[in-house]
């Protein structure tokens, strides 16, 4: 009897997983075959450490070195001005904090968003508590940063300026070449999060005109624990992580060569195919939006004025609660996120929509869908079906 | 696939409400798990009891996996903080000795728990409550004694009103806690050796509730003096919330004679002490906030049960109104303490709750 019980829970399991709906690409993407390939031959086989002399850890090196000309390749900045980390908050970490103590001499003040993602808000709080003087900017309802903001702010002890840009939450597209020109007349630092951009939109840094850029792995079908920061050449930064000197001594530790070989893969495979990937993201999102406006009364999306990236939007449907909202698909074999999924452990409201203006229960009420590779217009149907049903209890 | 119902298992990472769980799935009953969040993720500071942190968390989730069923967190720590610790503050600053745990049911799991059970669509939420329900009609749940007297937990529900007695689902009632054990390990789950929980939730290593309290909140104890039934000033004390009636430990004084807290007076700060024992005794209090589930007269005989593992006491308890009553016991009983619930038996049967009072005191 017991065999039976558990070969039908077997069964269940396995009939769930086909009927699973995964619409939070923002949160993490699935490692794609060809990265996976790719990410093989270094865990057991050239498993070498990059800094050893000998051939092993050559063979391992090289393999890093591919990986970083892939991953400058996609911002199209040189390969040495690429480190790894070992995640995108990481990158945002070793950026703010390197910068401030590099440069703390020369002044104290950083400006910031109200709309970044939590990496770059609480170490920007935790530079506040070291000393610094921390200017958040508003945002408009549309979650756009405002370059008249920004000038105004800067003053002769700025020493660092750091907006997001393409928004977590919301996908909302800042208008970063404009302000990293306005940071580069001031002779300021200028350092974008474009953890969520990377692989949705084209990146030029000399072209965007940023001294500093974080991106992740696993937002573009790379593996998880691995990150890169783009650091200008010629601006040094502390070191914030010490040890063997790995990374320009900006970030010591064993390279995670297979996570790294795998960040390189997934760069080459999102640039190449970034047209493409991009328009059909467009279309399936659109497709999504359009179905919820006209079908669920109440539903609206969130930053709907501004550029966003592709793949996200971020929708407040009046007249539910976001967390059940998003436990009842979830029950329904739909995934989607509330809030940022950095936020979900600490059940925090989102900082991001709160500065947009968003009222407590437009805030409470917003669920964010974010669509990849996989998602087909089947998927939509089926979610908006159930969203109707739902919200209709 | 036909509209099972749905079921929201309460976890808690005990063996208790994991075992409630499995019960259910095994008999394949639609399960989904949760655990009420009532402390910050980054509240590091060492516990000394292992209920509602964060291996606690991590344990929950493990027996989840192991059964199978989807696990959602639900945030009570607003209410936690509010309902529960505030009101525990405020009952010992006057002196009182609070029951967090009666509280605790009513606003979390019966509450803010039941409130996310519902709002899924869950048709019920099953907990590792040791006790029995009986249904008479979908809208006439009634609380009964479980099986195994040691764990007798009735008396923390005495709080629930009868729609959420409605909703709820005991299914370890007719076991005892070593079968419990024993089911545990037989389903394998994560948590099957774990070791009892016994003290407030929020305890923390070095330090009493009523310390922990005082810190969160930062509401400075109640100092005074411990002085005898004569108004002999003994000793200085740190606070009153440091005290409870009845208790004998703790008290820095030598009597001659072991000396029990008589009486706590939290406008003087006097900690009264005594080593006559006659003056604990109690025959008739009152108690107040009634919770009347299923007593229908003016007046009965029946059992009281003034604090947790006691056996219920003979009395006979009459309506003041609809919010207070008359306890009259059969045998003086030593330390009713006001603050504690009180719960009320027709036999094996919960028929109300409520809370004691200030003492009207004599025999």
């Amino acid at each position: 009897m017991q065999t039976l019980i558990r070969l039908s829970e077997r069964l269940k399991k396995l009939l769930k997983l086909m009927n699973q709906i995964y619409l939070d690409y923002n949160a993490t993407t699935p490692v794609s075959s060809e990265v996976m390939e790719a990410m093989h031959p270094y865990f057991s086989t050239n498993y070498g450490n990059p800094s050893s002399s000998h051939s092993a850890g050559q063979k391992a090196l090289r393999a890093m070195d591919l990986a970083r000309t892939q991953v400058a390749s996609l911002l199209e900045a040189k390969v040495d001005e690429i480190i790894f980390t070992g995640s995108g908050t990481e990158a945002n970490n070793i950026a703010l904090i390197g910068i401030a103590n590099k440069f703390k001499g020369k002044g104290n003040h950083i400006i910031t968003s109200s709309a970044e993602h939590s990496s770059v808000y609480n170490t920007c709080k935790h530079l506040e508590s070291c000393g610094f003087e921390l200017t958040y900017l508003p945002v408009d309802s549309n979650g756009i940063v405002s370059c008249e903001d920004l000038k105004t702010s800067i003053t002769d002890k700025t020493i660092l300026i750091s907006v997001i840009l393409a928004n977590n939450e919301t996908g909302v597209i800042q208008n970063i070449k404009e302000f990293a020109a306005i940071a580069g007349e001031h002779r300021i630092v200028f350092h974008t999060d474009a953890v969520q951009a990377a692989g949705k939109i084209a990146l030029d840094v000399s072209e965007l005109g940023a001294d500093m850029m974080s991106i992740s792995a696993h937002k573009i079908y790379g593996p998880k624990g691995v990150g890169a920061l783009f650091i200008r050449r010629g601006l040094s930064l502390s070191t914030l992580i010490h040890g063997g000197g790995q990374e320009r001594k900006l970030r010591s530790g064993t390279e995670n060569v297979p996570a790294i070989v795998g960040f390189g893969k997934a760069c080459e495979v999102a640039k190449l195919n970034l047209t493409l990937n991009s328009a059909r993201l467009s279309q399936i999102k659109n497709l999504l939006e359009k179905e919820i406006l006209s079908r669920i009364k109440g539903s609206k999306i969130n930053g709907v004025g501004a550029p966003r990236v592709s793949n996200t939007t971020n929708i407040s449907f009046v007249g539910t609660e976001s967390e059940t909202l998003l436990v009842k698909l979830d029950l329904n074999g739909i995934f989607v996120s509330s809030g940022s999924a950095c936020g979900a452990a600490s059940l925090e409201p989102s900082r991001t929509l709160k500065a947009m203006g968003l009222t407590e229960v437009q805030q409470h009420s917003a669920l964010r869908f974010s669509v990849g590779l996989q998602t087909t217009s089947q998927d939509i149907d089926f979610t908006v079906e159930t969203l109707k049903k739902l919200s209709n209890q | 696939m036909t509209t099972q119902k749905t079921f929201v298992a309460a976890l808690s990472g005990g063996v208790d409400s994991s075992v409630a769980a499995a019960i259910f799935v095994r008999s394949g009953h639609k399960v989904v798990g949760a655990t009420l969040k009532m402390k910050n993720c980054d509240d590091t500071k060492e516990k000394t009891k292992a209920c509602c942190g964060l291996d606690d968390n991590i344990q929950a989730r493990l027996a989840a996996d192991k059964l199978g069923i989807p696990h959602y967190f639900v945030d009570g720590r607003k209410e936690f903080r509010e309902k529960i610790l505030q009101y525990a503050m405020n009952e010992y600053a006057v002196g009182r000795t609070p029951n967090p745990c009666v509280l605790c049911n009513f606003y979390l799991k019966f509450g803010a728990l039941m409130r996310f059970a519902k709002e899924i669509g869950a048709g019920g939420i099953i907990t590792g409550h040791y006790a029995i329900i009986k249904r008479y009609g979908s809208a006439d749940a009634r609380i009964f004694k479980g099986v195994d007297d040691n764990k007798n937990q009735t008396y923390f529900l005495c709080g629930l009103t009868q729609e959420q007695i409605n909703f709820s689902y005991f299914p370890l009632g007719e076991l005892t806690k070593p079968e419990v054990r024993n089911l545990a390990e037989e389903f394998d789950l994560p948590n099957a050796k774990k070791e009892e929980s016994q003290d407030a939730c929020f305890g923390y290593k070095g330090e009493t509730f009523a310390q922990t309290l005082s810190r969160t909140f930062k509401h400075p104890a109640k100092q005074g003096n411990i002085i005898d039934e004569n108004g002999k000033i003994l000793a200085k004390h740190d606070g009153i919330e440091n005290f409870t009636i009845g208790q004998r430990r703790g008290l820095g004084i030598a009597l001659g004679s072991p000396a029990f807290v008589v009486s706590i007076n939290s406008i003087s700060g006097d900690v009264v002490v005594s080593s006559n024992p006659e003056l604990l005794l109690m025959k008739t209090f009152t108690a107040s906030n009634m919770n009347y589930l299923d007593f229908q007269t003016q007046t009965l005989e029946c059992e009281v049960q003034t604090r947790y593992r006691q056996t219920p006491q003979k009395a006979v308890v009459s309506k003041l109104d609809n919010h207070r009553t008359k306890i009259e016991l059969a045998e003086p009983l030593r330390a009713v303490t006001p603050g504690q619930a009180l719960a009320i038996y027709n036999g094996d049967q919960l028929i109300a709750g409520g809370w004691i009072d200030y003492l009207t005191g004599s025999k």
